[in-house]
C-alpha cells in the first residue's frame, strides 16, 4: 500500500456540489427572468367578457377560463399556453375563449362561477356548441395536458356513463 | 470504486425490494388497478407516486435500522456511490413499472377504441420516469437522515403542508415547496419550442441538490454496533 | 510509516453524555501482532473499534492504520470486520451474502466461487446450509458466516468483535486454528473478547480497557525461552539451593520467585520432567504445579497488579 495515493471512503463530491450550485444559480436567475418579464395580458388569445352573451351564441365550444391574477399556475398556464402561438390559434380557432377573473364581481361572473363549480384556480371549463356535459380540467398540469384537454374536448364523444368530476383532470400541482 | 460494485448493489437493492412477495404483491395489485382505472376514466392513470413511495420508502434507513450498513462502509466503498446506487435502483424499478403500466392503459384504452396517440404515451412515461427520479431523489436524502421508513413518512407529511397551509405561506412559497416534493419534467416543457427554462432548471436543481445533500449528510453519519 | 496500528490520544465524546466513551487511548500494534482487548462492559471496546474502522469519528485524537486513516480507500480493501452480533440482510443466502461481500471487497469475480467455497469450508458451514436464506441460520450458523465475510481477500487487518459468541466448541476450535493461521500469515489482529482463556492463548498482548481509558497492557509472550508459563508451589522449607539455579540448570527461565510459589517458563514437557525431578532432588516439597492462567481474570479483581 503506497501512502501516497489516498482515496478516502468519505470523499467530498465535487462534481455533484458544483452542478447542484450551478442549477441552483440558474434556477432562481431563470426565476427572476420570468418574473421580470411577465407575458402580455392575456396572451395571446382573444378573451370574451363573461357577460358577451353573443359568445355563446356563435356555433362553436365555449372555453371558460377561471384564473387570477395571484395565482400562480394561473400565470404559468398563461406564459405557456395562452402565450404561446401555437396554443393561441388552436384556441381561437376552435373556441370562444371567455376569461372570468377572479377579481371580476360582476353579476354574470359569479354566475358562471357558481354554474361550474369553481372552487379552485386555475379551472378550464369547455361548454360543447351543443348538448352536453361540460369538461373541466382543475390546476395547471403542464401545457402538454392541457393541449391534449382542448384536443379531446373537441373530438369528444358522449361517454357512456357522466364521467365524476373528480377523475377528469388530474390535479397534479 | 468500479461499476461492478455499483451493479452489485443495485441488483441488491431491487431483489431486496421486489422480491418481497408482501410488497410486490402490493404494487402488482397497485398497477392493475391503475389499469382497470384507465378503463374507466378514458384517460392514462399514472401510478408514479404511490409506487414510488411504496418501493423507495427507507432506501438507506432500512439499512441503518436493520444494522447491515455498518459493515457495508468498511468495504472499499465510496459513499456517493452507495448513495448514487439506491437512487438509481429505485428510480429505475419504478420507471420500469410505470412505464409497463402506462403501456397496459394505452392498450387497454386502445382496445376499447379510446386510443391514446402514441406522442402522448411517450410523454406521459417521460414525465413519469422524471418525476420517478425526482422524487426519489428526495426520498434518499430524507432516508439519510431518518431511519426505517420514516422519510416516506416525512414526505407525505410535508406534502400535505401547502394543501393545508398555503394561505399562510403564501402561495409562492408553497408552489416552491410543491416543486421540491414533486420535481417533475413535462415533455412540452422541456422539448417543445419554447422551452420553459425555469421548470427544467428547477427540477434538475432539485435534484442534484438532495442527492448532493444526502452525499454530505452519509459522509458524517456515524454507524456503530456500539453499546460499550 | 509503521505499518502496524497507531493512535495517539483518541479522544470520543458523544452529544448527550457525561463522560467521553474514550479518553485520551494512545496504543501501537505492531504488524502481524495479535491484540486483544478486554474490560467490563460499556468501557468503550466497541467505540475504539468503530473509530478504527472508520465508522465512528474521533473528537480529537489520531488514528493511522496501516499508515493510512481509517477512512481510506486502499485501506478498506485490506480490513476485515466481524462486529459483535453481525445483522444480516436476512433474504440473501449465505453463499449469495458472501457472493455479495465478494464484489463489494473489489475481488475478481473469476475466482469468486471458488474462494467462497473454500471460506466456508474454512469456516466449518456445512455444505446444506450454502443455499438456505440466512433467516433459517442458527446463532453458530451465523457467526462462522460473519467469520467467512471477515475473512475474505485475506484482509492485513482484522477487527473480531466477540467471534466467538454462541459459537459451540467445535467452532470455538476452528476459529482458533483460524486465527493460528492468520497469524503466521502475518495479519494484524484486533480482538475484543471475554472469553479470557481463549485470548490467553492466542494473544500476543492484550489491553485492558475501563472507562474509556487503557489501564493496563499484559504482554502474553514474555520469555524468549517458553511458550508456557509453569506455577510451581510448595510447602515453606530450608532448603539449600536457590530456585533459579535449580531452574536455569535444566534451562528453564524462572520469570518471579516468592517463598513459597515461582513462576517459571518453560520451553515443553520433557523440561518440565525435569524441572520438578531436579526440585525433589533438592528438597523442595512440591505440592503443585500447574500451566498459569487466568493472568487476565487479575485485571477485573479490584486492587490486584498483574
Amino acid at each position: 500500500m503506497r501512502p501516497g495515493s489516498a482515496v478516502s471512503t468519505r470523499g467530498r463530491p465535487t462534481v455533484l456540489l458544483v452542478l447542484a450550485a450551478v442549477l441552483l444559480i440558474a434556477r432562481v436567475g431563470t426565476g427572476i427572468y420570468d418574473a421580470r418579464h411577465p407575458p402580455p395580458l392575456g396572451g395571446l388569445v382573444k378573451w370574451r367578457a363573461p357577460d358577451d352573451a353573443a359568445a355563446t351564441a356563435e356555433g362553436k365550444p365555449v372555453l371558460y377560463d377561471f384564473s387570477a391574477a395571484w395565482c400562480e399556475p394561473c400565470k404559468r398556464m398563461e406564459r405557456e399556453v395562452f402565450a404561446n402561438p401555437e396554443s393561441a390559434a388552436l384556441i381561437d380557432a376552435s373556441y370562444v375563449a371567455v376569461r372570468v377573473a377572479d377579481e371580476d364581481q360582476s353579476a354574470a361572473a359569479k354566475a358562471l362561477r357558481a354554474r361550474h363549480r369553481v372552487d379552485s384556480l386555475p379551472t378550464l371549463v369547455v361548454q360543447p356548441a351543443g348538448e352536453g356535459e361540460p369538461r373541466r380540467l382543475e390546476g395547471y398540469a403542464g401545457r402538454g395536458s392541457v393541449r391534449s384537454f382542448l384536443k379531446r374536448a373537441l373530438e369528444a364523444k358522449q361517454p357512456t356513463m357522466p364521467p365524476l368530476p373528480e377523475l377528469e383532470g388530474r390535479d397534479k400541482n | 470504486m468500479s461499476f461492478a460494485v455499483l451493479r452489485a448493489l443495485i441488483v441488491a437493492t431491487w431483489r431486496e425490494r421486489l422480491l418481497r412477495p408482501l410488497f410486490g404483491g402490493l404494487c402488482l395489485v397497485f398497477c392493475f388497478s391503475e389499469i382497470s382505472a384507465a378503463r374507466l376514466t378514458h384517460e392514462l392513470q399514472d401510478p408514479v407516486l404511490i409506487l414510488t413511495l411504496l418501493i423507495g420508502a427507507g432506501s438507506v434507513g432500512k439499512d441503518v435500522s436493520s444494522g447491515v450498513l455498518p459493515l457495508l462502509f468498511t468495504r472499499p466503498l465510496v459513499r456517493s456511490r452507495y448513495v448514487l446506487a439506491k437512487w438509481l435502483a429505485v428510480g429505475s424499478a419504478v420507471t420500469v413499472l410505470t412505464a409497463l403500466t402506462l403501456l397496459g392503459e394505452a392498450l387497454v384504452l386502445a382496445r376499447a377504441d379510446l386510443g391514446v396517440p402514441r406522442a402522448e404515451v411517450t410523454a406521459a412515461i417521460f414525465q413519469s420516469a422524471s418525476t420517478v427520479f425526482g422524487i426519489s431523489s428526495v426520498l434518499v436524502f430524507f432516508s439519510v437522515l431518518l431511519s426505517s421508513f420514516a422519510d416516506a413518512l416525512l414526505w407525505i407529511g410535508l406534502s400535505v403542508v401547502p394543501q393545508i397551509g398555503h394561505r399562510f405561506v403564501g402561495q409562492r412559497i408553497a408552489e416552491e415547496w410543491q416543486a421540491f416534493l414533486y420535481p417533475s419534467l413535462e415533455w412540452s416543457a422541456t422539448f417543445d419550442h419554447p422551452v420553459a427554462w425555469f421548470r427544467v432548471f428547477s427540477y434538475f436543481s432539485t435534484v442534484t441538490l438532495c442527492l448532493c445533500l444526502a452525499v454530505l449528510a452519509v459522509n458524517r453519519k456515524e454507524l456503530s454496533y456500539a453499546s460499550g | 510509516m509503521s505499518p502496524g496500528i497507531e493512535v495517539q490520544g483518541l479522544t470520543k465524546s458523544y452529544a448527550r453524555a457525561k463522560s467521553p466513551a474514550l479518553a485520551g487511548v494512545s496504543l501501537e500494534v505492531h504488524e502481524g501482532e495479535v491484540f486483544g482487548l478486554v474490560g467490563p462492559n460499556g468501557a468503550g471496546k466497541t467505540t475504539f473499534m468503530g473509530c478504527l474502522l472508520g465508522l465512528l469519528f474521533p473528537t480529537a485524537g489520531s488514528i493511522r492504520v496501516g499508515g493510512r486513516a481509517p477512512d481510506d480507500l486502499e485501506l478498506r480493501r485490506a480490513t476485515g470486520y466481524l462486529p459483535e452480533r453481525l445483522q444480516f440482510d436476512r433474504w440473501m443466502t449465505g453463499r449469495g451474502f458472501l457472493d455479495f461481500h465478494h464484489c463489494l471487497a473489489g475481488l475478481r469475480p473469476s475466482q469468486r466461487a471458488g474462494e467462497v467455497t473454500a471460506l466456508l469450508e474454512r469456516v466449518g458451514l456445512e455444505p446444506a446450509h450454502w443455499q438456505s436464506p440466512i433467516k433459517k441460520y442458527s446463532r453458530g450458523m451465523l457467526q462462522r458466516l460473519g467469520m467467512a465475510q471477515a475473512l475474505l481477500g485475506e484482509p492485513r487487518f482484522l477487527f473480531l468483535d466477540e467471534p466467538a459468541s454462541g459459537v459451540d466448541p467445535a467452532g470455538v476450535l476452528a476459529f482458533r486454528e483460524i486465527l493460528t493461521d492468520l497469524k503466521q500469515r502475518g495479519t494484524t489482529v484486533i480482538l475484543n473478547s471475554h472469553q479470557l482463556d481463549q485470548l490467553e492463548r492466542v494473544c500476543d498482548r492484550v489491553a485492558y480497557i475501563e472507562g474509556g481509558a487503557i489501564k493496563q497492557i499484559e504482554n502474553l509472550r514474555q520469555g524468549e525461552v517458553g511458550r508456557r508459563v509453569l506455577v510451581v508451589r510448595w510447602l515453606a522449607t530450608d532448603v539449600a539451593t536457590a530456585f533459579e539455579a535449580i531452574a536455569s540448570q535444566v534451562g528453564a527461565r524462572a520469570l518471579e520467585v516468592a517463598p513459597e510459589r515461582a513462576r517459571v517458563a518453560i520451553a515443553d514437557d520433557a523440561q518440565a520432567a525435569a524441572l520438578l525431578r531436579a526440585l525433589h532432588a533438592a528438597g523442595y516439597p512440591v505440592v503443585e504445579a500447574a500451566p498459569e492462567s487466568g493472568r487476565l481474570e487479575r485485571l477485573f479483581r479490584k486492587g490486584e497488579g498483574a
